[in-house]
């Protein structure tokens, strides 16, 4: 699949060098050629429903559970400080990722991961973590994906809430599965569960 | 069939437009470079990050074991080749090293847990957008009309009509057409708030099915009919201000941001927004002469 996605995208770098290249009489045929395969490409993927970046079918929010009895799941983080109390981590404390990039690593590589491996981790996101938290607690905007255009700065595709600068130093991080029902969560908030998936102390 | 071809494609345009859009997609991907400044530094992250990312996925985009200095080197150069890309110096090879270079270097926001690509990350038209103005010619103010400035831009309008059609064929396939529904609407909003991230207007909509059959219903028409603007200049006056103010709406009531937005303003009528600006240059220029 990704070497069939990468020979598609070749194929059309490769057509484009050859509007580029053709002669004045062929050119309009083969900017023809170039436009079918772009559009052909599309429909392809559309039918079979795959992704082949940079071309697209944009499936997003296609797939939508309709049963309000599910209940829903996520990773948290929250940064400990010494007093014990659990504070949200900054949503670009791991500029250049956000935090639904760098927290899925906790679903696809922490189960396998070695203690070693998982220590690692943990250490490296508290750091910044408490990094980021100490550039907010002094007043500074312009810090992670942030450092050049401030609050110009394009978002993450998902917005997340304005997070208050913890007043004390990270100790520790905890990064928490949290579970709850869509409805019940819309009408009390604080209705969610969570388990302890690791926790590191610096 | 042959003509209705041509006369989409081909049919002769004034350079305004194709310009304008090597302004527009240049600037736009520009942004959310300056956005992500230190992009390349996830290959400093910890190796445990790397060991469970994709090694054809890597692959597929380039994504080697370089050292940071020379990826952030490579990024430098894609902001300085979008700088000249927007202003059209050596645009043909800036156009074409920016592309490839977003190619590699766009992946890297989901490089750990990605399967599908960053296709919704703002990056995508900006890159086919970039690919086509290196193959196009390149157009000054004062060319006449030619095909050579129609299908440049008529491809990256279509391109960027598919983000909406495309995804309302998929949620058909998908989904059925039980997507178009109030109650499927009300479902995503719900789906939407989230621990520590509950969309501001998300409240609005949940348990008031009239709110939520029109977000389907507008949902749903934006999806199969956008690609009309890209048909009529006249639907686009209507099409492109809707799609707007939904997709400002979605923020607040979905927290979703599009990041391509930037890239409506290819339907704007260029031709017309510079004709309305000589005027009001002339008309200035009278004014200052008569005075």
């Amino acid at each position: 699949m990704q070497i069939g996605s990468l020979a598609a995208f070749a194929i059309f770098v490769a057509l484009g060098v050859r509007v580029l290249t053709s002669a004045a009489e062929r050119r309009r045929r083969a900017i023809n050629h170039l436009l079918a395969y772009t559009l052909g490409v599309h429909a392809f993927l559309l039918i079979a429903q795959k992704d082949a970046w940079p071309f697209s079918v944009y499936p997003m929010m296609a797939a939508v559970s309709r049963n309000r009895s599910d209940q829903h799941q996520m990773i948290v983080a929250r940064g400990v400080d010494a007093q014990g109390r659990e504070w949200p981590v900054d949503p670009i404390a791991w500029s250049p990722l956000y935090p639904s990039s760098t927290l899925a690593w906790f679903d696809v590589g922490y189960p396998s991961a070695s203690a070693a491996e998982r220590q690692s981790v943990m250490r490296f996101l508290l750091e910044r973590a408490e990094k980021a938290r100490r550039q907010r607690a002094a007043g500074e905007a312009f810090i992670g994906n942030r450092a050049l255009l401030g609050p110009l700065a394009a978002p993450d595709t998902n917005l997340y809430g304005a997070v208050s600068p913890a007043p004390m130093p990270f100790r520790a991080l905890r990064i928490y599965r949290v579970f709850w029902n869509p409805t019940a969560f819309a009408r009390d908030p604080s209705r969610v569960t969570r388990k302890l998936l690791c926790e590191y102390r610096s | 069939m042959r003509e209705a071809w041509n006369a989409f494609w081909f049919r002769p345009s004034a350079p305004n437009g194709i310009i304008a859009a090597r302004v527009v997609i240049a600037l736009n991907a520009l942004w959310l470079i300056a956005s992500r400044p230190l992009l390349p530094d996830v290959v400093r992250w910890p190796a445990p990050f790397w060991t469970h990312a994709d090694v054809f996925i890597r692959t597929r985009f380039f994504v080697l074991p370089l050292p940071f200095f020379v990826e952030m080197t490579l990024y430098a150069i894609l902001a300085i080749a979008l700088v000249g890309a927007a202003a059209g110096i050596a645009l043909r090879v800036c156009a074409f090293a920016a592309a490839i270079l977003i190619y590699h270097f766009a992946p890297m926001e989901d490089i750990f847990t990605s399967i599908g690509g960053p296709f919704f990350r703002g990056f995508t038209l900006p890159l086919l957008g970039l690919l086509i103005l290196a193959q196009s010619q390149r157009p000054k103010r004062s060319d006449g009309p030619s095909s050579e400035f129609r299908w440049p831009l008529a491809l990256m309008q279509v391109l960027f009509a598919f983000t909406y059609l495309l995804s309302g064929f998929s949620k058909l396939r998908i989904a059925g057409a039980s997507w178009s529904t109030g109650d499927t609407f009300e479902s995503i909003v719900l789906a939407m708030m989230i621990p520590d991230s509950v969309p501001p207007w998300a409240h609005f909509f949940v348990g008031n099915a009239l709110l939520c059959w029109l977000g389907a219903i507008v949902g749903t028409a934006l999806d199969f009919l956008f690609i009309v603007a890209v048909l009529s200049r006249r639907a686009a006056r209507l099409i492109i201000p809707i799609t707007f103010i939904a997709h400002l709406v979605i923020i607040r009531v979905l927290g979703v941001v599009f990041l391509g937005m930037p890239m409506l303003l290819l339907f704007v009528n260029w031709d017309w927004v510079r004709e309305a600006l000589r005027r009001e240059s002339g008309a200035r220029t009278e004014i200052a002469l008569a005075e």
